[in-house]
């Protein structure tokens, strides 16, 4: 493309410089393009998290890119913004090393890079200096003409002298002329050349208020504070070159000099750098062995452990997959990932879990999820715990002959096994070497309604309940939100209004990413900044998922799973009450109890199948064996719901008639009768019907996720559509089958394999070890989806007893107790940490407290924590704290008189209470156990509010009886809400008796939000019963009121 | 329980809302909309009291929390020196009936009323009069009980413009009052509600040693006043050491003579005044309402107080003559329709310090920038006039002043400020743009100029591009 312009703008900000500027990557690519520049410059704040996607996006805008970063360099005269610009690939390694380098050195949220880094890692650099958050700028303001020279020449000595410029701009702000004639005037004394910039915040000046909201989010304080932090004026978007030479008209050379920048830089491209640069980490093999045949070793050994004799079909599978293995060069890899297992192992005996002897693939330390599941090569390694034969699972998804991405291996581990091994394998290959991803969140709806009220001013209650009042957070909801257009003519909020949609999307800043680590043998350093996390010893890179993926690096997946620290806990339980633990890898993978539990939905604290929705589709699917189980842990996935294929999944098991679009679907799609329940048969459909070979399906169904992938998408559906023409499918069968195909989520038939045995081995565990089972749930939360008073009562139902925490039984976590009890631990206490926790059982140690008085004389806690543990009823056992009330009273009186500091000697009573304090009822100290526990340890706060509500109101027994279409009138607790990518909201009411759910048709919603939003209601609505599912579709609701003085004062007990 | 003092009779009169209330006194053209009372010009302005069309709005609110609650309030900084003078013109008055008056914050004063009854001839003799001292505009409560804080329940119980006397058995009247009326922190008030105790009657069933060991000296004073004893006495808060005096001109004024006789006219009413008898004046403050809208102001702190109404008007009048820090007058900047003058830091004979400096230059003195105190404001401002002010008033430095300008292509080619003849422009000298405070209600957004003159002189202008108009700035 010809280009007209004799300017380029060399110091562009997008939304990853977090915090100030305005504008996405992709919008100023995009307003580049439109002025016609040649070339723009991306130097964002302190990080480099937008410059792949800067990159990508400027080839395909025909626009070519510079990258540079603006960082706090510390020089004797002060710390100022610097700008670098990567002249060369070398200049980007330096770069990404000086980024790293002011992180871990400088400081992780405030990075400074001491000057003395610059001289031996300036090459390739071009260095701006002068900007008026700069040192030399400050310099030439006070007049410090020498000092300001000394400076110049000390940064051209470093870097050359070709390779300093001073940057001269002009915003209109007060001051800005003077500089720009002092720098004009240094540069000549200095014999170094000026160059024009515009620094621009936002890609149009309608940006600019949302650049002062977020210089405000970021300094967390409202706009009126930070006045002095924010820009005097609008000037700060991207100009046009015109508009540039119309400003720098008196110095013209300054504005050309931008041109020979970016001539200098045009050389170097990043996609093109990182091509083939990045290499796995070097995993050392036996004498004798290289990887590929050290590998093949390993698996043999373990196939002969495994299977007893290798029989045909698995050496047949080993040859196929060493083939692949081969061809990609992916021994490395594997082997690479057999040392993180191993690394997992020794955490896992450091924990004291496992046995020495037991060899890897019979205990692995964590488990496999993913496409990865299918390989048989890592079930014999201790990547997966699935045999990818037993299931039929099919490579091509995660490994086929034309595949050109790194393929992708997600490994889950217990939440302690994974901590410590994360900074096991940074101690493994260095922080230099191994580091976790990053990752942006971005802001959603409730976040831009508490970010911009804040910033804006506005009354944080009023702010916190708008928040609360969406129902989503999609920003899109925002626009439409009732709540905020009725406020939309007063002032602030018409602000708010109209920035929510500016904002939205906007990335927060750089977090790392849940489990991600790069690793590599070249240092990671030389591709990407690095920098540390917040936690200590671990390390986040600056890129994201995608540009990991573009990048072409190594991404290991190590999650954490809470159902695999609730199994080892559980399993650990059942060692210490029966003196066996069992073997979770040898149960009975048919027992009929445990899939009848399934059948009916008995599912609460299971993972993968305990949602509403999961316990809706489990008793329609009654599954039978894994496969099953399977199919329906990947049923209740957005990415099946979205063309309403659970319904017709169900419909199809129930025994309708069905057929496929086009014969050709049969081979994708025949063991989900004709519905696409995973990944890996989008990837065959693909293949099938549109011609792609597998790596090509597989880079059309990562285009549907990408973020910015609606044009890819556009282009895949061509081609698909051109394809299965050739493969004589017609037009209108190719749109129908691609159709099928959304950006949603679902899983890879071996991930939901893997989970399916989870799953079923937690169901195991709730059948034959409830109390083990429900106190794992417990001391693992957060977990999933029901809270702890709905776990508390479906406990109940099975038999067990929930017991108060005891100041004298307690445990810091909930404990067993006999046969049947939980004991729910201190630390289930509101305002009771595990270091409160521990000074309360330090004092323990010396006997347990024999009264109220010794508990406040010894157990050395505060006020507010003595307070939250009797009105959770911790202290009701204590032999004279019958009363709640007297015991807070008493609590409260020992404050006073410094019985609690131990100062009386003597074993005096506690204060006596005033005999005219009246005892609490029972709904006060019912609501007292939900505000201090989050529950009601033996009692549901229905069984209070039952005899104020008319014999027309069921409970969840009564409705049992009910027939489809009968109008009735339920109430309950309302424990869940959710609005899935349906034309409803799914409630579930919780009653003394069980779970009761509701569905209630968007119209309805709209009118009764306000009462379904109240955690205690009354709904009247007509029964619906279909396929041994019941629900009740909401037509009228009313909040249901507690009067918390006048309840019963019977007993709770 | 034995007390050292026992209570006394003791009134209360209770004026709410008393911000609100004096402001709709002088700009009654607020009446029929919602006003709030701010702190005024700091950083974050707050809600200081709202009249009851302010719907939403509640004390502690920023500015901005309660404009988006109520978005058609009228907000006005808290004017504290006027409302000083009427909280202290209601504490005059009192003054003049009883023997000692406690003011308590805007609006409640404690009354010590032993043997005043008789006096009066009873109660409701009494309680006519002492409403009386308020103007009826102010609606004020009374309540007269054994101690303050009864008295104090029964004025806010009372109608307004009415009075109410606790009973005998004060205990049991003051029983279904609420325990957030005691005068205890919000944190110990919680406390109680959490116990179930809500009201005062609540608290009077526990045992005052129960309420000791629980809340410590807090729980004692809980208990006695709960029982309706309030042992603190009326502690006399003495009236306030300044004067004032206001004439209002039967034509705006904005010539000098007419304002210094104004002045001359004040300050000799003032000398009629008992209480300056043989005392002298350190401070004094000239204000009066502008014919174009808002009030014309000038202080003075004097270096020798003043001992004559002649002294007085005569260092007022030096002082009015002179620029001020920034070169500018302080002569009124429009029409004045009235005139005020209020006197303070009253002092004896003996606190003049003689001097060998003569009147006259004293006064030149006191004009140097530098008397007053620098207060900073938002010191990073991009506006010149909100960076700094002069003393705790927060008079703003580098008020723009209106200018007139011609100009070609938006550029200024000739220029004239005050009474000055037009200067042309020689040379444009620097240019720049302002232009925030977008979430405010005041956004400014101005084209600034520094132009140098033909006739040597330097000059900031700039134009205000909402409205067009163009100012000269000090910058």
């Amino acid at each position: 493309m010809t280009r007209v312009a004799d300017y380029v703008e060399l110091r562009g900000h997008s939304w990853y410089s977090f915090g100030a500027g305005a504008s996405s990557t992709a919008e100023l690519v995009d307003r580049a393009a439109e002025l016609e520049y040649p070339a723009l410059g991306l130097t964002d704040a302190s990080n480099l998290c937008g410059a792949l996607e800067f990159s990508r996006q400027c080839r395909d805008a025909g626009v070519q890119s510079i990258l540079g970063v603006d960082l706090t360099v510390r020089d004797p005269e002060g710390d100022g913004i610097v700008s670098l610009i990567a002249e060369t690939g070398e200049g980007y390694a330096n770069l990404c090393r000086l980024v790293s380098l002011a992180h871990v050195t400088g400081g992780r949220t405030e990075p400074v890079l001491d000057a003395r880094f610059l001289e031996p890692h300036a090459g390739g650099l071009i260095v701006l200096l002068g900007a008026p958050d700069g040192v030399l700028a400050r310099l030439l303001q006070d007049g410090e003409w020498a000092s300001a020279q000394a400076l110049v020449e000390r940064y051209r000595g470093w870097c050359g002298p070709g390779n300093v410029f001073l940057e001269l701009q002009q915003h209109l702000v007060h001051g800005d002329t003077v500089r720009n004639k002092r720098l004009r005037e240094l540069a000549e004394r200095c014999d170094v050349a000026t160059v024009a910039t515009n620094e621009p915040w936002y890609h149009w000046r309608g940006r600019s208020r949302l650049h002062d909201a977020l210089t405000a989010i970021r300094l967390n304080r409202p706009l009126s504070d930070v006045r002095d932090q924010l820009k005097v004026n609008r000037q700060y978007w991207l100009k046009s070159p015109q508009e540039m030479a119309a400003l720098f008209r008196c110095c013209p050379d300054a504005v050309a000099n931008t041109l020979a920048i970016a001539e200098r830089c045009s050389g170097f491209s990043l996609p093109d750098y990182l091509g083939g640069r990045y290499a796995y980490p070097d995993c050392p093999v036996p004498p004798g062995y290289d990887p590929h045949s050290w590998l093949r070793r390993l698996c043999e050994e373990s196939a002969a452990r495994r299977y007893g004799h290798v029989e045909r079909k698995v050496r047949e599978r080993l040859d196929q997959e060493f083939d692949l293995i081969g061809r990609h060069g992916l021994a490395g890899f594997f082997l690479v990932y057999h040392r993180i297992v191993e690394l997992a192992r020794e955490c896992m005996l450091e924990l004291g879990y496992g046995h020495s002897e037991t060899p890897l693939e019979w205990l692995p330390p964590g488990r496999g999820r993913g496409s990865s599941v299918s390989m048989l090569v890592g079930y014999l390694i201790g990547l997966s715990h699935v045999d990818p034969l037993e299931y039929g699972l099919a490579l091509d998804r995660f490994l086929s002959s034309e595949t050109a991405v790194v393929p992708d291996i997600d490994l889950d581990f217990p939440r302690n096994i994974r901590e410590r091994l994360i900074l096991r394998v940074i101690e493994e290959w260095g922080w230099d070497h191994a580091a976790l991803a990053g990752m942006m969140p971005t802001y959603k709806a409730r976040g831009i309604v508490r970010a911009l009220g804040k910033a804006l001013g506005l009354p944080a209650e009023e702010v916190a309940a708008l928040a609360r009042s969406l129902e989503t957070d999609s920003p899109a909801e925002l626009s439409a939100a009732p709540t905020l257009l009725a406020r939309h003519d007063r002032p602030g909020w018409r602000d708010l209004l109209a920035l929510s949609g500016q904002l939205a999307g906007f990335p927060k800043g750089l977090a790392q990413h849940p489990g991600g680590m790069l690793v590599s043998s070249t240092p990671l350093t030389d591709l990407v900044p690095i920098q540390p996390s917040a936690i200590e010893g671990r390390y986040v890179a600056h890129w994201d998922k995608d540009s990991v993926d573009d990048a072409g690096v190594l991404k290991i997946d190590l999650l954490a799973l809470g159902a695999l620290s609730q199994m080892q806990q559980a399993v650990r339980l059942v060692r210490n009450r029966a003196g066996v633990e069992p073997d979770l890898s040898r149960i009975n993978y048919r027992d009929t109890g445990v899939f009848e539990d399934l059948g009916r939905g008995d599912t609460v604290g299971v993972f993968q199948v305990e949602s509403a929705a999961q316990m809706q589709t489990i008793v329609r699917m009654r599954p039978e064996d894994i496969y099953d189980l399977a199919l329906e842990v990947a049923a209740v996935r957005p990415g099946v719901g979205a063309n309403d294929g659970v319904a017709e999944f169900l419909r199809r098991r129930e025994g309708i008639a069905w057929d496929y679009d086009h014969p050709l679907e049969q081979n994708a799609l025949e063991r989900s009768m004709g519905v696409i329940m995973f990944q890996d048969q989008v990837v065959q459909l693909g293949m099938d019907v549109g011609g792609f070979t597998a790596a090509e399906a597989d880079r059309m169904r990562r285009a549907f996720g990408r973020r910015d992938g609606q044009q890819l998408v556009a282009q895949y559906r061509e081609r698909f559509i051109a394809g299965a023409g050739e493969r004589g499918v017609p037009v209108d069968a190719a749109e129908t089958i691609f159709g099928k195909f959304n950006p949603h989520y679902m899983f890879p038939e071996g991930h939901a394999v893997a989970f399916a045995f989870t799953a079923y081995q937690m169901a195991w565990l709730r059948r034959y070890h409830p109390l083990e089972f429900f106190v794992a749930l417990f001391n693992e939360q957060p977990m999933g989806f029901w809270d702890l008073d709905t776990l508390k009562q479906d406990a109940r139902r099975l038999g067990l007893r929930v017991a108060h925490p005891d100041v004298n039984r307690s445990e810091l976590l909930c404990t067993a107790e006999g046969d049947d009890t939980m004991r729910l631990g201190l630390t289930f206490v509101k305002g009771v940490d595990s270091r409160l926790g521990e000074t309360l059982l330090r004092a323990r140690e010396a006997g347990s407290f024999t009264d109220l008085s010794d508990l406040l004389a010894r157990s050395g806690l505060t006020r507010e924590a003595l307070e939250n543990l009797a009105r959770a009823g911790a202290m009701d056992a204590l032999s004279d704290c019958t009363d709640r009330r007297s015991v807070l009273w008493q609590v409260g009186a020992g404050y006073v008189s410094g019985v609690r500091r131990g100062q009386l000697a003597l074993p005096l009573p506690a204060a006596n209470p005033p005999s005219a304090l009246t005892a609490a009822s029972l709904a006060r100290r019912m609501l007292d156990e939900y505000a201090m526990l989050g529950l009601c340890p033996d009692g549901h706060v229905m069984e209070l509010l039952r005899p104020q509500l008319g014999s027309e109101v069921l409970t969840s027994d009564g409705l049992l009886g009910c027939c489809d279409g009968d109008v009735v009138r339920v109430a309950g607790r309302v424990v869940r809400r959710q609005r899935p990518l349906a034309a409803a909201v799914f409630l579930t009411l919780e009653d003394e008796f069980g779970l009761i759910p509701l569905a209630v048709w968007s119209a309805q919603w709209e009118w009764l939000k306000g009462a379904l939003r109240c955690s205690l209601v009354v709904v009247e609505g007509q029964v619906s019963r279909r396929d041994d599912t019941l629900n009740v579709a909401v037509q009228k609701a009313w909040p249901l009121g507690i009067d918390l003085d006048h309840h019963g004062r019977r007993d709770w007990r | 329980m034995n007390f050292s003092e026992s209570p006394k009779l003791t009134g209360c009169l209770l004026v709410t809302h008393l911000p609100v209330k004096a402001e709709l006194r002088r700009r009654p053209e607020l009446a029929s909309r919602p006003l709030i009372i701010t702190t005024g010009n700091t950083t974050r302005p707050q809600a200081l009291d709202a009249s009851p069309a302010a719907v939403g709005v509640a004390v502690g609110q920023t500015v901005a929390e309660a404009l988006s609650r109520c978005a058609d309030a009228v907000t006005l900084p808290l004017d504290t020196e006027y409302l000083s003078g009427v909280n202290d013109g209601l504490l005059a008055a009192l003054w003049d009936f009883v023997p000692a008056v406690e003011a308590d914050g805007w609006g409640v004063f404690y009354l010590d009323l032993t043997g005043m009854t008789g006096m009066y001839g009873g109660t409701d003799e009494l309680a006519k009069v002492l409403l009386s001292t308020a103007a009826e505009w102010l609606r004020p409560r009374l309540g007269v009980g054994m101690g303050k804080f009864p008295a104090y329940c029964a004025a806010a119980r009372a109608e307004a413009g009415g009075w109410r006397q606790v009973p005998t058995d004060a205990a049991c009247w003051l029983a279904p009052l609420p325990v957030s009326w005691l005068p205890l922190d919000g944190d110990a008030i919680r406390r109680l509600q959490s116990f179930g105790i809500r009201t005062l009657g609540d608290v009077a069933k526990i045992s005052a040693s129960s309420l000791a060991e629980f809340m410590g000296p807090d729980g004692i004073r809980a208990w006695q006043l709960a029982q309706g004893i309030d042992p603190e006495p009326v502690l006399p808060t003495p009236l306030p050491e300044c004067l004032s005096e206001q004439l209002e001109f039967p034509f705006p004024v904005d010539t000098v003579p007419a304002i210094e006789a104004g002045v001359n006219s004040l300050t000799e009413r003032l000398w009629r005044s008992a209480l300056l008898r043989a005392r002298r004046v350190g401070e004094a403050t000239l204000q009066g309402e502008l014919l174009s809208g808002g009030h014309w102001r000038f202080e003075r702190t004097l270096r020798q107080p003043a001992g004559s109404a002649d002294a007085l008007a005569r260092s007022l009048l030096a002082g009015l003559g002179a620029r001020d820090a920034a070169g500018g007058s302080r002569w009124p900047e429009a029409p004045l329709l009235d005139l005020s003058l209020t006197v303070g830091a009253l002092t004896a004979e003996t606190g003049c310090q003689a001097t060998i400096w003569q009147p006259e230059r004293v006064a030149n003195i006191g004009d140097v920038a530098g008397v007053e105190r620098l207060a900073a404001m938002v010191p990073g401002s991009a506006m010149p006039e909100r960076r700094w002010a002069l003393d705790a008033s927060l008079r703003p430095l580098n008020l723009p002043a209106k200018a007139s300008v011609e100009s070609v292509s938006g550029a200024p080619r000739r220029v004239k400020t005050g009474d000055r003849h037009w200067r042309p422009v020689e040379q444009v000298v620097d240019r720049w743009e302002v232009d925030t405070e977008w979430w405010t209600p005041e956004p400014v957004y101005r084209r600034y100029w520094r132009l140098a003159l033909t006739d040597g002189g330097l000059l900031t202008v700039y134009r205000d591009l909402d409205t067009g108009e163009w100012f000269r700035q000090g910058y």
